[in-house]
């Protein structure tokens, strides 16, 4: 009888394998060997996050959305607006802007979540545009074009202090990327995330089973714009300055790349897509300032046409290959 | 609450001038083993549609236990006890029969919003379905992918599916077909062996089968009611073989030749 449960991934994803300590392992040796390059990690942290709440609802429950930069800056904004009254405290404003992105997302799921495919990507693209027009014109509450800038920010946990090194910032970020994933994977190998997949591979048999698939669906949008939602309070947290661009619809076509880049439907992958996308971007930018948009696209290009998992699918493969290698000259 | 456990009144359902379900009344009592013939093209998986709530209805309406549910999505008919089959199987193809399996009793155990306990360890949702496995004899098919399987076995999995819900009204759009004749006993033991309290509607072109698990019977002919009765009846009846029975056995006859 536990043997059938052994041979379905679905449930047992909720076993810990050690692989997973190695993305952690990096990020701290990282922080000991590139103490100068601690603001990229930071923003890989970010970046990282935002991913991940991407690739719940695409990866999981099948919801193609290009708007979920919409999150991302309410999130960022609220954090902002929170230190701009006087509130200071980081841990609890990273919990706030993760409320209000989520009560957006639960205020507008159930009419969007109706549709699907190109409507729904669509629709999401064009209420993503929207909202970023509209925070330029709202310049009262979001400061417009010049942004919120000079935010600051009390010490994490009364303790730690915003130092100019960027050592808090880096692994404040980092432990809240550790506490997303926590969450992540709790709820997409739990019944819930099974009913999920089943949206995605099969809706119209999912609703014959009588599941309420609106509602979980509404469910995820919601618990993955929170997620965003926390990206982008530690964005403002982290930059100390909250513009436009933290609403740029570019954002969540960039975190799409990273998640396909990555692998989707595994959580790891936005991890390590978001790490290697922004590391090349990094490195093409310091190439060539113009042209560096170049070099990611080769990459995308390349992984895309070789792998169809993306670069975690291609260790899958390459592991899966070593093993049969092994087992056969036994 | 009503005498019937599924009654629908005038159904009517129409694409345009074509009128595939015409002023259908059907009424099932609990515990009815009831079958619905006729022709291809008679209209029958779409009644089965109409009942389900996948297809809305022109006019006409469909009662459960007595409520009228014609406004009522396919899922909540489903949480209310009414679950079908599908004439082609329509499963989660890239999952395992015990994933597929898992979704079916997770749901009906309520287990949709559970966010925090890990799937693997929802021991009274395992039980279940390895309970309805070892009942269906899928046990060798379990750890299979669906696409994976054999049509005969993917049919055997929408069977196992409908009673993974413990359904009160279970609609069958031909269970048979594509079963292979070695398996088909298995199909006919498990309908035999269902609870007398749960109400059975089956599609069926198998007269075999029909013969051993109905006892009333339905006769659709481009969309309307030709005849119902006690299932001997039906087959005895001049017309229905006429317009059905007899092509039927003609076409057999024919393959037969080839």
């Amino acid at each position: 009888m536990t043997l059938v449960v052994e041979s379905s991934k679905a449930l047992v994803q909720y076993r810990f394998s050690t692989c997973e300590l190695i993305p952690f392992a990096v990020a701290i040796a990282f922080y000991y060997a590139l103490p100068d390059y601690l603001p990229l990690g930071t923003a890989i942290c970010v970046t990282a996050i935002f991913a991940l709440s991407l690739d719940l609802v695409i990866g999981y429950a099948g919801i193609v959305t290009l708007g979920h930069s919409v999150f991302f800056g309410i999130g960022a904004y609220s954090a902002a607006l929170l230190s701009r009254n006087g509130w200071g405290e980081p841990v609890s404003t990273v919990i706030a802007g993760a409320a209000v992105s989520a009560f957006f997302a639960l205020l507008s799921g159930p009419l969007l979540l109706r549709l699907r495919g190109l409507p729904l990507i669509m629709v999401t693209l064009g209420v993503a545009s929207v909202v970023s027009e509209a925070a330029n014109k709202l310049s009262w509450l979001t400061g417009g074009n010049d942004g919120l800038p000079g935010l600051t920010f009390d010490p994490v946990f009364k303790m730690f202090t915003w130092s100019i090194d960027g050592k808090t910032a880096y692994l404040y970020a980092l432990a809240w990327l550790l506490v997303v994933l926590i969450v992540a994977r709790t709820v997409v190998s739990s019944s819930f995330g099974v009913a999920l997949q089943g949206i995605r591979q099969n809706e119209l048999r999912m609703r014959l089973i009588g599941a309420p698939v609106l509602s979980q669906l509404v469910a995820i949008y919601a618990l993955s714009a929170g997620v965003a939602g926390v990206a982008g309070a530690l964005y403002a947290q982290s930059n100390g300055f909250v513009g436009l661009e933290a609403l740029s619809v570019d954002q969540g076509v960039f975190a799409l790349a990273m998640i396909v880049l990555g692998g989707i439907g595994r959580l790891h992958g936005a991890i390590v897509g978001a790490a290697v996308y922004m590391v090349v971007q990094y490195a093409a930018q310091q190439w060539d300032p113009y042209y560096w948009m170049l070099a990611i696209g080769v990459m995308l290009v390349l992984v895309v046409r070789f792998s169809k998992g993306g670069i975690l699918g291609a260790l899958d493969e390459l592991s899966a290959g070593l093993k049969r290698r092994l087992e056969s000259h036994l | 609450m009503s005498e019937y456990t599924l009654e629908a009144r005038g159904l009517r359902k129409s694409f345009g001038a074509l009128s595939v379900t015409d002023n259908v009344h059907l009424r099932l009592k609990k515990g009815a083993r009831h079958a619905l013939i006729g022709p291809n093209g008679a209209g029958k998986t779409t009644l089965v549609g109409l009942l389900s709530g996948v297809i809305r209805p022109s006019s006409g309406q469909v009662f459960l236990g007595g409520r009228d549910v014609t406004r009522d999505q396919p899922a909540v008919r489903t949480r209310m006890g009414l679950v079908r089959t599908f004439q082609l199987t329509n499963l989660f193809s890239e999952m395992t029969v015990i994933e597929n399996l898992y979704l079916a009793v997770g749901q009906k155990l309520s287990t949709g919003f559970d966010m925090f306990r890990p799937a693997g360890r929802q021991k009274n949702v395992l039980d279940e379905v390895h309970a309805v496995i070892d009942r269906i004899g899928l046990a060798e098919c379990a750890p299979k992918k669906v696409s994976e399987l054999a049509y005969g076995h993917q049919r055997l999995v929408e069977i196992a599916m409908a009673l993974a819900l413990e359904p009160r009204v279970l609609l069958l759009d031909e269970p048979a077909a594509g079963i292979p004749t070695s398996e088909l006993a298995v199909l006919v033991d498990v309908i035999e062996a269902l609870d007398p309290g749960i109400t059975v509607l089956i599609i069926e072109h198998d007269m075999a089968l029909v013969r051993r698990v109905a006892r009333e019977a339905t006769v659709l002919v481009a969309g309307r009611v030709l005849l119902e009765g006690p299932i001997g009846a039906v087959m005895a009846s001049e017309e229905v073989h006429r317009v059905y029975l007899g092509r039927a056995a003609k076409r057999s006859e024919s393959h037969g030749a080839n």
